[in-house]
């Protein structure tokens, strides 16, 4: 493990036991942060990602879910063998995530004051819980003014469902902000908005985490977003991490097949029409492909291909790719 | 905008209100535009602009409160939808966003397809089999898929049977609802390509609304960015990327991510997105955009300014080209 390294998911394995059978979701994904990265997650529908950092975050239900084998290390602690009455104490030391839908994140029945005051109220930071409601106050109110929120005041007494989307994401960014000093894990947090609200919610993200030197999580699944965002993405398919890159590496030199095809499937402002995508559909988690995931689908598929998972392989700078394409090129 | 036996559609000032409790909602006030024969116009703007009402009126769903709505040089679409002729209806057709909500899960794709044929009496009652056979296999979906049900198959193949289905009464323009929203970048590009050969094998015309600026540079020949019930700008889609007027239309391609330097090159300078639509309920005085505006004068928030010519089918609605 890094001197640096806070997060690191270690060969993780989950899975959901469904009514026909065992779901093998997530298969072996190794995912490193380091201190005040930002680290972007890609991949299609379905391919694992939200699954992923539920697990990070421990709020993957359990059962249906089921996590077969793996670590996750927070900050020198193994997450996953913290018993869940005192997980709540490990988020508080700086752990938060975003969620995707903000009107499924918040309580329609209560105001945004009562729900941001009870999250400072819980929180584990040290000389931020206060029993003195005036300053719980105040501080809820200022982080309400943090995250660009207009007239505060009148917000804190306002329902969930008062708000329009793109304020609703704040107040969920602004109760994530409480305890996240560390790491923020953010899923999806622009795509159930509207682009000019995207940009300010992406933009807003991007200074408080800078402010406060967090690392930060960002799944999603625009590509853009992930370059204009990250420093470091890791491409995410059925389960597997297979490839991962800095950003601006990725984005010059795909190596790994499903990321050249997801990269040549958006369509170009530029114009030049729209090309095809990648031909198939995501395996069925039942009875996933045996070797590498993405065999079935994959241009230059070999026959090794179905019979073992590929390794990683590094092409430089750390630049990682699971594919046998490039492990034979070394030898 | 004359009549000429080009235009297949056109619209002049249509207005649909909603009373509601909290007073009338404008969700369309006042908007003209028309489409060539063959043509993709494409229809963007926010969540909120009244872009699904517009079509939603166009496919006869809602009765315009206003304006006029001509198609094919016929008679006013626009009021008492209720009368709309048959064949009227036949040959305009809507592909929605949700395919998982606008096909029902009960019926398996079969059933689906064959209501169409149905009631628009398109082939003789033993002909409906191989009719829907015939229809899967152009959009490229095995025949066995006839007897699965929606919830059986996948976001990306449900749209396409929701294609199928807009299909098969065979209409000559089709108002394609935000198709590929709901889909992942590879289904969206297949999907995205299916319409684009549709449309040349069956000299289709549509109507694409969505609020992925990107896809609309590729696949519709004109774009109208919708604001507030209102067009802000109508221009041909090269044109509208290559040098946007409006401040708004300037704010929503910067605001695009995009994956390449290229395309970060054509972005307008940095113009920082702020703000939100107001509600269609108290409306901002003079023009809607005004409160977001990074250009505006004192005359904007007066008076609501006309739509201008300013170059070759380049038409756009802000005081900034008003007075030149």
């Amino acid at each position: 493990m890094g001197a640096n390294s806070i997060l690191e998911v270690i060969d993780l394995h989950v899975g959901y036991r469904i009514y026909k059978g065992f779901l093998k979701v997530i298969n072996g994904a190794c995912i490193t942060v380091e201190k005040g990265r930002k680290i972007g997650l890609v991949g299609e529908a379905g391919c694992g990602k939200t699954t992923t950092v539920k697990t990070v975050m421990r709020v993957l239900p359990i059962p249906p879910g089921r996590v077969s084998k793996g670590e996750i290390v927070f900050k020198g602690e193994d997450l996953l063998s913290v018993n869940l009455d005192k997980v709540k104490g490990v988020r508080g030391k700086g752990l938060s995530m975003i969620f995707q839908d903000p009107m499924a994140a918040l309580n329609p029945t209560f105001t945004i004051g009562t729900q941001l005051i009870d999250v400072i109220k819980c929180s584990k930071r040290k000389g931020y819980a206060t029993r003195n409601a005036s300053s719980v106050r105040d501080r809820a109110i200022q982080i309400l003014e943090k995250v660009a929120m207009p007239d505060p005041e009148r917000i804190m007494k306002n329902y969930p469902l008062q708000l329009s989307g793109g304020m609703q994401q704040r107040v969920c960014i602004g109760i994530a902000l409480v305890n996240a000093r560390h790491l923020l894990i953010a899923d999806e947090p622009g795509t159930a908005l509207d682009v000019t609200i995207q940009d300010q919610i992406l933009r807003l993200l991007q200074e408080l985490v800078e402010e406060k030197d967090m690392a930060i999580i960002l799944i999603t699944h625009s590509l853009g977003v992930v370059r204009e965002m990250t420093d470091r993405v890791y491409v995410m398919y059925a389960g597997d991490i297979v490839e991962t890159a800095k950003t601006k590496d990725l984005f010059a030199n795909p190596a790994h097949p499903y990321a050249q095809g997801l990269l040549a499937s958006i369509p170009k402002l530029t114009g030049g029409g729209v090309p095809m995508g990648v031909e198939g559909r995501i395996p069925d988690y039942l009875n996933p492909p045996i070797g590498c995931r993405f065999y079935p689908r994959c241009k230059e598929a070999m026959s090794i291909c179905a019979e073992s998972k590929p390794p990683f392989c590094d092409i430089g700078d750390g630049h990682q790719v699971a594919c046998y394409l490039f492990g034979r090129e070394k030898k | 905008m004359e009549k000429d036996i080009n235009t297949l559609l056109s619209v002049k000032g249509l207005r649909k209100y909603f009373k509601t409790p909290q007073g009338t909602v404008r969700a369309v006030d006042g908007i003209d535009f028309s489409i060539a024969r063959g043509e993709t116009l494409g229809l963007v703007g926010e969540s909120g602009s009244g872009k699904s009402t517009v079509a939603y009126v166009l496919v006869g769903i809602y009765a315009a409160t206003g304006g006029e709505v001509i198609f094919n040089n016929g008679q006013n679409l626009g009021r008492d939808f209720r009368k709309r002729p048959m064949n009227l209806k036949k040959d305009i057709q809507i592909v929605f966003q949700d395919p998982g909500s606008s096909l029902n899960p009960r019926r398996s794709i079969k059933q689906i397809i064959e209501v169409m044929l149905k009631t628009h009496r398109v082939v003789p009652k033993e002909d409906r089999m191989s009719k829907v056979a015939e229809l899967l296999k152009r959009v490229g979906l095995p025949v066995e898929y006839m007897y699965k049900y929606p919830r059986s198959i996948g976001g990306g193949e449900q749209q396409i049977v929701a294609i199928a289905r807009a299909l098969a009464t065979d209409p000559s323009f089709v108002l394609l609802d935000e198709p590929t929203s709901a889909l992942d970048v590879s289904m969206q590009a297949k999907v995205i390509n299916l319409l684009i050969d549709l449309q040349k094998e069956f000299s289709l015309t549509y109507l694409f609304i969505t609020h992925d600026l990107s896809l609309m540079r590729n696949v519709a020949n004109r774009i109208a960015i919708m604001y507030l019930g209102k067009t802000e700008e109508v221009a041909c889609a090269a044109d509208f990327f290559q040098k946007p007027l409006h401040p708004y239309t300037q704010m929503l391609i910067s605001s695009i991510p995009v994956a390449t330097e290229e395309e970060a090159a054509i972005k307008p300078k940095k113009i920082i997105a702020r703000g939100e639509i107001p509600s269609p309920v108290n409306l901002p005085t003079g023009c809607g955009f005004h409160p977001r505006c990074p250009e505006r004068m004192d005359i904007c928030s007066e008076v609501d300014p006309e739509m201008v010519a300013t170059g070759e089918a380049h038409f756009v609605r802000c005081h900034l080209y008003l007075h030149r």
